[in-house]
């Protein structure tokens, strides 16, 4: 049942492809799934009165789409953001299309789900919240952002907590 | 279930959608005053139901829409008195349809006892109680509706007239898709029709040609129906075939009635449905009863249809935008077709407007019913006055305008109508009046609703305020600022939680739901003379005509049914009170000024008034408030895209819509940016609490 993982661009494998992204020093997983489409940067209409992450709307075929810069949703302060960083258009379990700003996009990657593991508790982390496992992509091992919690605007209780421990501070307000 | 079954169903509840407002329309009517075409058109919609229930196997719908119309047959024919029990009844009846059709298409069970209180009453009523069980319209083919009679020849009331016509078909009659039958259920349903065939015009049988009707038809039509109806059969015909008709002759003659006369008439009518009105309707009811011919369409192609068309302002937006760079005298032919297209667009975008409109009446015609149950349980007594029914709106409003209206109806009867004992005293009709007016004012729709009751009792309401905390004691405030605190959220007078008003939906949920709207509520009352709420909608939701404003670099759009008026404020104009905030002398009064740059925290923005433009607009509250914005950049159609479908609410944004640049921009919402600040400015005048 199970084919040997290939390097090599996945056919017909019970394994998941991934689009593979950077913040900072951090390489994150994303399932190819929940990916639309990938826009180079161009600044957004800001929008009042919402957090520093989101950093506006944009049109996109018609439809006013949200953009989330990710650095800023782990807590890490504003991307600087150029022409040279990436937007990943992402579709959430409810529908929505929210933009993704990140630093780059590098490579599409295989991985076996059925290897995710879950995330040990990091010390002064804080993209524990918004990751459901690790997976193992060829000597590396990668956390798969969960993509729904990424887009919400605020986190439930349990996962703010978590995000306060692994933080070692409170959250902000 | 089959998808095209699925499909008929679909359009089944549609109808009766339409049915159910029409008859309870037609009993407000005759609550009013006997008159047959009420009678008759009851009677349509009600056997309409019947007959896609029977069709559907809705078999409660299906028996109680048959005791209702046998009851309705009784009332045609003049066997049964139309007095005020046989309204109440009516009332009943329909409100039991609409129960039963939810019941069908919902699954919400109708209330049991309530079924079988209101069956029962009708059956007795129409005289059905020794029938057999088993007699139920679940036997009745509504396919087959058509051979039977129709409901002119039972009309014992009008006039009929005999006219005698000539059919013959011609030789590409058949193959144009024609049948004779069709032609003969037209006219049966305007009456009692009998045919003699002339078969003098057939060919050998070698010559006969399977395509050709060779038969001809000597018709005699006994109808109450005018001329023209029948001479609209010709239209069916389309010169296809010789159809002469013969001035009516001056007697109907008994021995014309066709053998099948003896169909049950119950099941008849709106089977024809294009068949007219059988009583002589008055001359404008009738011209708007004339059917037009329409076409059922499903909303997502109407809304890809006003997608499309907000596409293309953009488009043109953008190319106004491209071309304004070019030289006006070199370009004079382009820019004279961008000036045609953006006509055109204009144009088309209130062709798909128009047809996402529809007449308020499905939702007004509710409202005779509300009263009603009203009248019985607060004991005052109400006429209901509904004028401008035709005025047409957005179809998302009319469906949403249902419960503010209600809530304001019920507000009207529960607070502002006086008792009987009371109006009278106060030498006033014992009857109370509710009048709900619609009418189109530009690009507006302004449903008023006014009753002649006692106003707002102001006393009452700014008591209730203070002790809520909602005002400071000792506020000075204007009898306005006194009405408006009625919107204020979780604002009631009502001592007690009354099962009419109370229900945990206040004036606030109804200014929220018309702001959603991009509307707004007006309140004027007057003390024992009424209270008038106006509500202006837009009259589109999908295209607004808008002012585009400048802020640092960022563009903001203002709906110009907001807008009071924009201007260029005078030094002397600026006034600052309190910690240096500004407020500006506009017509007598101060208004409060409001920095979009500030609010929003755009870079670059202007900070000096004076070196800006305030516009003035209508905010919640009735408040006015000055927007202070860089510049104006114009007026533009602008299409509402949401803001929510990928995002959320914002507050005080309605939603976006893209620009020439195909960039997005907000549209502001006046009510929502005013009532985050009119809490904030509350809050300033509360008193400080001291604790016991």
């Amino acid at each position: 049942m199970e084919q040997p993982r290939k390097t090599a661009v996945a056919s017909e494998t019970p394994e998941t492809q991934f689009v593979s992204f950077e913040v900072g020093a951090d390489t994150f997983l994303i399932p190819i799934e929940k990916v639309v489409e990938f826009r180079t940067w161009s600044e957004p209409t800001s929008v009042p009165h919402t957090p520093d992450f989101v950093r506006g709307i944009v049109n996109i075929r018609g439809e006013i789409v949200p953009i989330y810069d990710v650095a800023a949703r782990l807590g890490r302060g504003l991307t600087k953001a150029a022409a040279r960083h990436v937007v990943v258009i992402v579709r959430s379990e409810d529908g929505r299309s929210v933009g993704l700003l990140v630093d780059s996009v590098t490579d599409i990657v295989n991985a076996q789900t059925a290897d995710m593991a879950p995330i040990p508790r990091i010390e002064g982390g804080d993209a524990t919240p918004f990751m459901r496992g690790v997976v193992f992509v060829e000597a590396r091992i990668l956390g798969v952002t969960d993509v729904d919690r990424l887009v919400q605007e605020t986190l439930p209780d349990g996962a703010l907590q978590m995000a306060e421990e692994a933080a070692g501070e409170p959250a902000p307000q | 279930m089959s998808g095209e079954e699925e499909d008929l169903q679909r359009i089944f509840f549609l109808e009766c959608e339409e049915l159910l407002a029409n008859a309870e329309q037609s009993v407000e009517t005759l609550k009013n005053a006997a008159s047959d075409a009420a009678i008759n058109a009851l009677f349509r919609a009600v056997h309409s139901i019947k007959g896609g229930a029977g069709a559907f196997g809705m078999d409660r719908l299906a028996k109680f829409a048959h005791a209702f119309e046998s009851f309705m047959d009784l009332l045609r024919k003049g066997k049964a008195a139309l007095d005020a029990a046989a309204v109440d009844l009516l009332f009943d009846g329909v409100d039991m349809l609409r129960l039963l059709v939810d019941e069908s298409q919902n699954g919400t069970p109708a209330p049991a006892e309530r079924y079988a209180t209101a069956f029962a009453a009708l059956r007795a009523a129409a005289g059905l109680e020794d029938e057999p069980a088993a007699e139920t319209a679940a036997d009745f083919d509504p396919m087959a509706a058509f051979a039977d009679s129709a409901p002119a020849a039972a009309e014992p009331a009008a006039a009929t007239s005999t006219y005698r016509i000539r059919f013959a078909p011609g030789p590409n009659f058949i193959k144009a898709g024609l049948d004779p039958l069709r032609i003969f259920a037209a006219l049966k349903a305007m009456g009692s029709l009998s045919a003699e065939i002339d078969a003098s015009a057939l060919p050998a049988f070698a010559n006969l040609d399977p395509e050709v009707c060779h038969y001809r038809w000597n018709l005699t039509l006994e109808t109450a129906a005018p001329f023209a109806d029948i001479d609209e059969v010709r239209e069916m015909i389309d010169d296809l075939a010789q159809f002469e008709i013969e001035a009516p002759a001056a007697a109907p003659e008994p021995e014309t009635l066709p053998p099948d006369e003896t169909a049950a008439p119950a099941a008849t009518a709106a089977a024809s449905k294009p068949a007219p009105a059988t009583a002589p309707a008055p001359a404008a009811e009738a011209k708007r009863d004339k059917p037009v011919a329409t076409v059922r369409v499903d909303v997502p192609k109407l809304e890809r249809l006003g997608n499309m068309v907000g596409e293309l302002i953009i488009t043109q937006a953008f190319l106004a935008r491209q071309a304004a760079a070019l030289d006006a005298e070199t370009y004079r032919p382009l820019f004279r077709a961008l000036d045609d297209m953006s006509q055109h667009i204009r144009d088309l975008a209130d062709a798909a407007t128009a047809i996402r409109a529809q007449p308020l009446k499905v939702v007004f015609s509710r409202f005779g019913a509300i009263v009603r149950d009203l009248e019985k349980n607060t004991g005052k007594r109400v006429r209901l006055e509904v004028e401008g029914e035709a005025t047409e709106i957005d179809k998302t409003v009319v469906e949403r305008l249902s419960e503010p209206l209600t809530h304001l109806i019920r507000n009207s009867i529960d607070h502002g109508i006086e008792s009987p004992e009371k109006r009278e005293a106060a030498g006033k009709d014992p009857v109370g009046r509710l009048r709900l007016r619609a009418e189109q004012r530009g690009s507006q729709v302004v449903i008023e609703l006014a009753d002649d009751g006692a106003g707002v009792n102001r006393e009452r309401v700014l008591a209730k305020a203070i002790e809520r905390g909602l005002v400071a004691q000792g506020a000075a405030l204007s009898d306005e600022e006194i009405d408006e605190l009625i919107f204020l959220p979780g604002f009631s007078t009502a001592d007690t939680v009354t099962s009419v008003s109370g229900r945990g939906v206040g004036m606030d949920a109804v200014r929220a739901t018309i702001g959603e709207m991009s509307g707004r509520v007006a309140l004027s009352s007057r003390p024992g003379k009424g209270t008038v709420f106006s509500l202006y909608l837009p009259l589109s939701l999908a295209v607004l005509d808008a002012m585009a404003m400048l802020v640092g670099r960022q563009n903001y759009l203002v709906p110009i049914g907001d807008i009071v008026e924009s201007l260029r404020p005078a030094e002397a104009a600026i006034v600052r009170l309190d910690r240096g905030r500004a407020m500006l002398a506009w017509r007598g009064a101060m208004l409060r000024i409001l920095s979009l740059g500030e609010e929003f925290g755009v870079a670059g923005a202007i900070d000096d008034p004076t070196h800006c433009i305030l516009v003035v607009v209508r905010a919640a509250q009735g408040e006015m408030l000055a927007l202070q914005v860089d510049d104006l950049i114009g007026q533009e159609p602008v299409v509402v895209k949401s803001l929510e479908k990928n995002f959320r609410k914002v507050p005080g944004i309605s939603g976006a819509t893209i620009l020439g640049d195909g960039r997005p921009a907000l549209i502001l919402d006046p009510q929502s940016l005013g009532s985050a600040s009119a809490r904030r400015r509350r809050l300033e005048t509360v008193a400080e609490p001291t604790e016991a």
